[in-house]
């Protein structure tokens, strides 16, 4: 048990909170497989167009991992596949026949099972790219042991849905989950929670250390937890990690043999009619999803939270690792004189608007970059967001200058993207910190 | 305002692509989000934005200059009327406006030049270099007249703000790469090209009157302490409030203060700088009155107490408004420290042991500017030896 306070970070305030229920679970028609959306893998398909599959049917495999396999989930047929540029796989369509055939295999005994048997198992299920590694932000490689494993149960990230709502009446499968991956490890499984943390199936779990973070936003963030916890010292020192609903899935698999297709998300956001907590299938299409729910004023719909999610059309799937959906209006008005008003009503980390004297309420923001490009000045925001030991201006000033040495110095291979999103967010001079950090370690991975 | 809207957007097209006036787009740009909020919307995560940016961040620091501004111009209308005969700070008319208006005939031309003058050069190298023209220069432009002397010639004004514009940023690449303060590189340029206007009596020389700065007076003989050298011609309170010859902007350290309030409630200033800055100024001026009693010396300005320091010169104008420049400045927290005890240390130092420069406080921050880096490339390597040790 380890507490760690972090006084760092922001705790967005914005409209369009999901409300805790549970809304009707959303018949999927169709569901989208984006290869895209898994970073470092190279796709090979197993499926050809019109080819009947079922709910954990194989439809590609990592042609650098053979072993680890990406399933359907849903029972139908292939009803079209779509190439980009070089003949890369932008999408699988899967059409659902709503049968929910499934392929099964047995269930397993854990405590007996060997370590060898249960990768096999995990990367032939189709839940293996579930497990990712830092450094890289990368599904995790079977062939390797990681140091130690990490799962944040505290989300902080903007409406990021509660772990303990989502596991709701999951919670041997999570148990389960947890003592898997006690396999796969000689060293630790860090079960990170907030320090309010009481409910019995956090604070009970057995087989993991438990931590307990406070802190605003991104304290939460298993890349700062991991810095606080036990850093990553270099491009070899592999960790793994992964989110709650994951850890449930694994345990669900092995305990029941069959592929757990649906997850949990939160539907929020300002342009969001009844922004709620929805279950979904795996891979559903956005417009599925938001089905009469959106707002039909221009809005910009994001797979993820506001902070790092990406823009997605609504003929897309959500994004594989998104646990949120988060629609937000799209600006198209400029403000008179914006610069030199009171603002009263402006959302700003900074104390230089009017508003920092009133009480903060949720705010709606829209996709505004309020200002415009400018050079690197040092006001101290990036700093006062980021809860780790580590210099961003002189860590992202050593990638602008692709300067490996110097960024594995100032300890790159400790960052996600997502970890910098604040520092984007709140920089006057409306630098991508995030995007900067995604090419260092894109340049550092390649050549480091 | 609709109406202006459509205006720029119709003009728009001139200035993209393939338009007559592309060459000048920097312009365009400049005027279009001066009226208007840029048009530009995200693209990638983070997808929504702090309503913050550059220009709010220099627009603050504008709004802090004004107190000291207002009085700086009242005061070179006061100081004015002072040299009028048998007029003394005792019976004189201590009425705002009228001295304020008197005043803002010196200093709106000395204004109008540096905003003329650096505007061209900021279009200059905007225009050729294809980038945006920066709110910097707002500041600059606002501080330069502010440290100048009110009865400085225009044409001086002009080269001054030519040399800090071009020579003391434009040639490292602009806002955000220069490593000295612009606004001092001008005034350290006026300092050694024409050190007869600069300092000594001319400097208040207003339609032919001249009157000698506090630190003048109290660096001016040897054997007496400084604040009986002080205590004929000006009190602590005078300094404090400002009813003092100086620099338009920087006598009045009450006005200053008020603007320093601002820009730390507003988080634009570091605080850091400012506390390091004083702190440093405090205990030099302690260890250099000991160390003047130990060896039985007869500078005057060795005696000086801190709070006089504090009030005297350009000491609060240049810890408030130059010191704390994020650019110039160092760039890492702790930094920040050694580099305002730097600071502080120098400035004392150069008043009390420099026989030639009464005022330090600009060397003392142009000397920091250049040791910036060094401090934080300590703060760095101590920052990768603290987390190598981490690593298990």
């Amino acid at each position: 048990m380890a507490n760690f306070y972090l006084k760092k970070g922001h705790n967005l305030k914005i409209t369009g909170e999901p409300t805790k229920v549970l809304s009707t679970t959303i018949a999927a028609d169709k569901v989208y497989l984006h290869p895209k959306d898994f970073k470092g893998i190279k796709p090979k398909l197993m499926v050809k167009q019109d080819d009947a599959v079922s709910v954990g049917s194989p439809i590609f495999y990592d042609k650098l991992n053979p072993d680890v396999k990406f399933v359907s989930p849903v029972s139908g047929v292939v009803s079209d596949i779509q190439f980009g540029d070089r003949r890369a796989i932008e999408r699988i369509v899967i059409t659902n026949d709503g049968s929910g055939k499934s392929v099964s295999s047995k269930s397993i005994n854990i405590e007996n099972s060997s370590k060898a048997d249960l990768l096999k198992c995990l990367s032939e299920s189709g839940l293996w790219p579930n497990i990712r590694q830092r450094p890289f932000s990368k599904i995790a490689n079977p062939n390797q042991t990681p140091r130690d494993i990490f799962i944040s149960v505290n989300t902080t990230a903007p409406f990021a849905p509660e772990s303990l709502f989502i596991l709701d009446g999951r919670e041997e499968h999570f148990q389960s989950g947890l003592d898997v991956l006690a396999k796969l490890t000689s060293g630790i499984i860090h079960l990170n929670m907030s320090e309010s943390e009481t409910s019995p199936i956090f604070v009970n779990a057995k087989n993991v250390q438990h931590n307990k973070f406070t802190g605003e936003h991104p304290s939460g963030n298993v890349g700062i937890q991991i810095h606080h916890i036990a850093p990553i010292a270099s491009k070899d020192d592999i960790v793994w990690y992964l989110d709650a609903q994951s850890v449930a899935d694994i345990g669900e698999f092995l305990n029941t043999g069959l592929y757990p297709s649906h997850k949990i998300i939160t539907l929020c956001g300002s342009s969001v009619l009844e922004p709620t907590y929805v279950k979904i299938t795996k891979g559903a299409s956005i417009g599925d999803i938001l089905f009469e729910k959106l707002n039909p004023d221009k809005t910009r719909i994001i797979s993820g939270d506001v902070l790092s999610g990406e823009s997605r059309s609504l003929s897309q799937g959500i994004r594989f690792y998104d646990e949120t959906i988060s629609v937000i209006p799209e600006c198209t008005e400029r403000e008179f004189l914006g610069w030199a008003l009171p603002g009263l009503s402006k959302y700003s980390v900074s104390r230089t608007f009017l508003s920092a004297l009133l009480p903060k309420k949720p705010t709606n923001l829209n996709t505004s970059m309020n200002g415009s490009h400018r050079a690197i000045i040092s006001f101290g925001r990036w700093e006062s967001v980021l809860p780790m030991d580590i210099l961003p201006e002189f860590l992202i000033k050593s990638i602008l200058a692709n300067d490996i040495e110097e960024m594995e110095k100032l300890g790159i291979y400790e960052c996600a993207e997502e970890d910098f999103a604040l520092c984007s967010f709140v920089c006057q001079s409306k630098i991508d910190v995030s995007g900067i950090i995604r090419s260092g370690l894109l340049l550092a991975e390649k050549e480091g | 305002m609709k109406l202006f809207r459509k205006y720029l957007d119709s003009i728009e097209p001139h200035f993209t692509n393939d338009g007559k006036l592309k060459n000048f787009y920097a312009m365009y740009e400049m005027i279009d989000t001066f009226l208007y909020t840029p048009a530009d919307n995200t693209t990638t995560g983070p997808h929504v934005r702090d309503a913050i940016d550059l220009k709010r961040s220099m627009v603050i620091v504008v709004l802090a200059l004004l107190p000291a501004f207002f009085f700086g111009t009242y005061n070179v209308g006061l100081q004015e009327a002072l040299h009028g005969t048998g007029v003394t700070l005792q019976n004189i008319n201590f009425d705002f406006l009228t001295h304020f208006l008197i005043g803002l005939k010196t200093v709106l031309p000395i204004y109008a030049v540096v905003f003329t003058v650096g505007g061209i050069w900021e279009v200059v190298f905007a225009v050729s270099r294809g980038h945006e023209i920066n709110e910097g220069f707002l500041v600059t432009g606002f501080l330069i007249p502010l440290v100048l002397p009110p009865a400085i010639p225009l044409w001086m004004v002009a080269v001054a703000t030519t040399f800090g514009v071009v020579i003391g940023k434009e040639i490292f690449g602009g806002t955000g790469f220069n490593i000295f303060n612009p606004a001092l590189v001008a005034r350290a340029f006026l300092f050694f090209a024409y050190p007869g206007d600069m300092s000594g009596d001319k400097v208040w020389t207003v339609d032919a009157m001249s009157g000698a700065t506090p630190l003048l007076q109290a660096s001016s003989q040897q054997g007496i302490s400084a604040t009986a050298l002080l205590s004929g011609h000006f009190t602590w309170e005078q300094m404090f409030y400002g009813f003092i010859p100086g620099s338009i902007g920087e006598t009045s350290t009450i006005a200053i203060l008020i603007g320093a309030a601002f820009l730390l409630i507003t988080g634009i200033a570091s605080w850091r700088v400012m506390v390091a800055t004083t702190l440093g100024m405090t205990l030099t001026a302690l260890m250099l009155d000991s160390f003047g009693t130990a060896i039985g010396s007869t500078n005057s300005m060795l005696y000086l107490p801190p709070a006089y320091h504090f009030v005297m010169g350009g000491f609060a104008f240049g810890m408030v408004f130059m010191a704390t420049d994020p650019v110039s400045c160092a760039q890492t927290n702790r930094g920040r420290w050694l580099y305002g005890l730097l600071i502080g240390f120098m400035c004392v130092v150069i008043r009390a042991v420099n026989p030639a420069y009464p005022e330090g406080m600009m060397l003392a921050i142009l000397f920091a500017n250049a040791f910036s880096p060094l401090f934080d490339y300590f703060v760095l390597q101590a920052n990768i030896k603290r987390r190598v040790k981490r690593y298990v």
